[in-house]
């Protein structure tokens, strides 16, 4: 053993002479974790996995489809996998196909960086009885062909109705209206899944309402996106007029204080002044368009989902209206509440998102809070329920801050948690892995053919082409069965 | 120390790169080639995640003043990603969006803080990397 060599390495380097890490997911957050482990950790190995054939996660599989300069990150993260001191491991669901313990038994640090593979609810009466209410997180995932949603949105849905309400005001909300209010011209020479085109072509839905429970200031969504579908063709965005008067004072010190919020609101009272002068009523339920192919979308302010109505008679019990409830914003700036009060609007309407956020799921093995929805940690370091840091576990992205953010946002935050891994490296806060027979037993005895980086290159190549014949970037695989049967495993 | 070698004709500024740590890399940049193009010509570490099309932020980098009030006003589009950009500044601008020009000679260019980075280090050792202000908080 060249013993001198490595206390050298020791010593100078990151406190071992190689480090071996696993990451679980392969969204934005591990692979900006890998990139910068990459260059920081001396001697790093690295293992990715994910329990998807495909990395990139919601890159790939949430990002929407007439946003392709948004996914060119992948150009960047195809290079790390590339990398020869990286493996990928797809189709490996950590927690269930391989244990967080076995791969704490092979690897020096294990870092989780799963996003948020659930959704929250309205909790509203009738939200799950009716026919034609979904998640946006099921929609998104239909229209971009991820595996587990090809059945999750029924596309007879699109039919029928004229009025989709969309109870949420964020980013991924305003997604959704611009998928469902812009031509599909513009959409088939994209990466959407072929099977959402066929649906969209035939979808009679003209007017989408943007429903929001606090008022244009706590609107989540950001200018770029709210520009952006302003200057959608052949489509109104039709904002009520909102003007600083009547704004709470709250409201009015959340805007001092943000250059970004008032740029923001200053963008909505010019789409409210031209909305007013485009349609008297500023309201659209009451003015039919002249043009057939006209798309509206309209912005409702301080407005809480109170049931979803629909006709017991119908056996398709498909929705008919929803029931909102005026409120009024209460509290200091910055966390203000929106309170109901006992006036009601009932819009009329055949299909219902509800995008109100993602949540987080727990893995086994994995200390999770369950009151606030959160793994404990601190600096990207897991903690213990003692507030310890469990020594060797880590967490980056969405898993750490919660579903929020752009894919920016997890580069500091990535950076973070590796400055933990090296620190901990450095000061022999963690221990050195056994082997790795644990891993590789089980994932013999889980019996799952493995997405390697070849196999996934197949996966790649064969989308490409196959996306060639009809002009489009790709034409993804929607089904398991495909993705693993192009992947030659 | 490497020294970006221009296009054969190109006329060239001397720029220099500031990283978070403070550490200074001094680079000739050809004047037209956006600051991110440089960056990347000269293995400096700042991404670039949408490749230039703005629509990403992470090229953000922060101008002395002097230099900054000299150019031309961001645009919308800029200004709408700038607003997400993390450690913004009153000088901040997306590194694919500036182009280098003659009167940049001397100009020196800050990458943003790793503020996060610095509080990760401090649980086992005190660091003194320079933060910048922070001119708003970001939204959503
Ligand atoms: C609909 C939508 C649109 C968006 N559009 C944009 C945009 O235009 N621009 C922008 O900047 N940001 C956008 N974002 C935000 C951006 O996608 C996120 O900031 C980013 O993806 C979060 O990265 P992450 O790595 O934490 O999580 P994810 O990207 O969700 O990655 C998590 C990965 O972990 C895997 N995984 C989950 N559980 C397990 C397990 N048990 N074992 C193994 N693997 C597992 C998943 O399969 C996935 O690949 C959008 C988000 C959504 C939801
Ligand atoms: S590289 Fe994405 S905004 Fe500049």
């Amino acid at each position: 053993m060249y013993k001198p060599i490595l206390q050298y390495a020791r010593r100078n380097f990151s406190g071992h002479a190689s480090c071996k890490i696993a990451i679980v997911g392969t969204g934005p957050s591990g692979f900006y974790v890998g990139k910068y482990a990459l260059k920081d950790l001396f001697n790093v190995h690295i293992a990715f996995f994910d329990r998807l054939p495909t990395p990139f996660g919601l890159v790939r599989y949430g990002v929407a489809p007439d946003h392709p300069d948004v996914k060119l990150v992948q150009n960047d993260f195809s290079k790390i996998l590339r990398d020869s001191r990286v493996r990928f491991f797809g189709n490996v669901e950590i927690g269930k196909h391989l244990s967080v313990a076995s791969l704490r038994q092979a690897y020096h640090a294990v870092v989780l960086a799963c996003g948020a593979s659930d959704e929250r609810k309205m909790n509203i009466p009738g939200e799950d009885e009716a026919a034609g209410v979904y998640s946006a997180r099921s929609f998104v995932g239909w229209y971009n062909a991820h595996p587990d949603f090809q059945t999750a949105f029924d596309p007879r849905h699109l039919q029928g109705t004229d009025t989709a309400v969309i109870i949420g005001q964020g980013n991924v909300a305003v997604d959704l209206a611009r998928i469902l209010s812009q031509d599909v011209r513009s959409l088939v020479l994209t990466d959407i899944a072929k099977h959402a085109v066929e649906a969209l072509s035939k979808s009679t839905i003209r007017r989408v309402f943007l429903v929001g429970r606090r008022g244009p200031v706590q609107m989540a969504c950001t200018t770029k996106e709210l520009r952006e579908l302003s200057r959608l063709p052949n489509c109104s965005t039709i904002v009520p007029p909102v003007s600083l008067s009547d704004l709470t004072p709250s409201s009015r010190r959340e805007l001092q204080t943000s250059k970004a919020l008032s740029r923001k609101f200053e963008l909505l009272q010019k789409l409210g002044v031209s909305s007013q002068s485009a349609n008297q009523s500023s309201d659209i339920t009451d003015a039919p368009s002249q043009n057939r192919d006209a798309h509206q979308i309209a912005f409702r302010f301080c407005r809480a989902p109170k049931s979803i109505e629909f006709s017991a008679k119908d056996q398709h019990r498909r929705v008919q209206s929803i029931v909102l409830a005026h409120t009024t914003l209460k509290g200091e700036p910055a966390k203000q509440v929106a309170v109901e009060t006992s006036t009601l609007e009932q819009i009329p309407c055949g299909l219902i998102f509800r995008s109100v956020g993602y949540r987080l799921l727990p893995i086994e093995g994995v200390p999770f809070d369950s009151s606030t929805g959160r793994i404990p940690s601190k600096h990207g370091r897991i903690l213990l329920p003692s507030g310890d840091p469990d020594a060797g576990l880590y967490v980056a992205g969405w898993m750490k801050r919660g579903p929020t953010g752009t894919i920016a946002s997890n580069l500091p935050d990535a950076k973070e948690t590796v400055a933990a891994i090296q620190a901990d490296l450095k000061n022999d806060g963690i221990k050195a892995p056994q082997s790795d027979c644990a891993v590789e037993e089980a994932l013999k005895k889980a019996n799952r053919p493995i997405i390697d980086v070849h196999a996934w290159q197949q996966i790649d190549q064969q989308e490409i082409e196959r996306g060639s014949l009809s002009g489009k970037p790709r034409e993804k695989f929607a089904s398991w069965n495909e993705l693993l049967k192009f992947a030659r495993v | 120390r490497s020294e970006h070698k221009p296009a054969s004709n190109a006329e060239t500024v001397g720029v220099s790169f500031i990283d978070s740590s403070g550490k200074k890399k001094a680079v000739r940049a050809p004047i037209g080639d956006t600051i991110l193009t440089v960056a990347h010509a000269n293995k400096v570490e700042l991404e670039g995640a949408c490749e230039g099309s703005c629509a990403c932020s992470t090229c953000h980098v922060v101008l002395p003043s002097h230099f900054y009030d000299k150019l031309p006003e961001p645009t919308d589009e800029e200004n709408d990603m700038l607003d997400l950009a993390f450690g913004l500044t009153e000088t901040s601008r997306l590194g694919c969006q500036v182009k280098i020009t003659k009167d940049m000679e001397g100009m020196e260019i800050q990458l943003p803080a790793g503020t996060r980075n610095v509080q990760a280090e401090t649980l086992n050792k005190t660091s003194g990397k320079s933060t910048t202000k922070v001119k708003s908080d970001k939204s959503a």
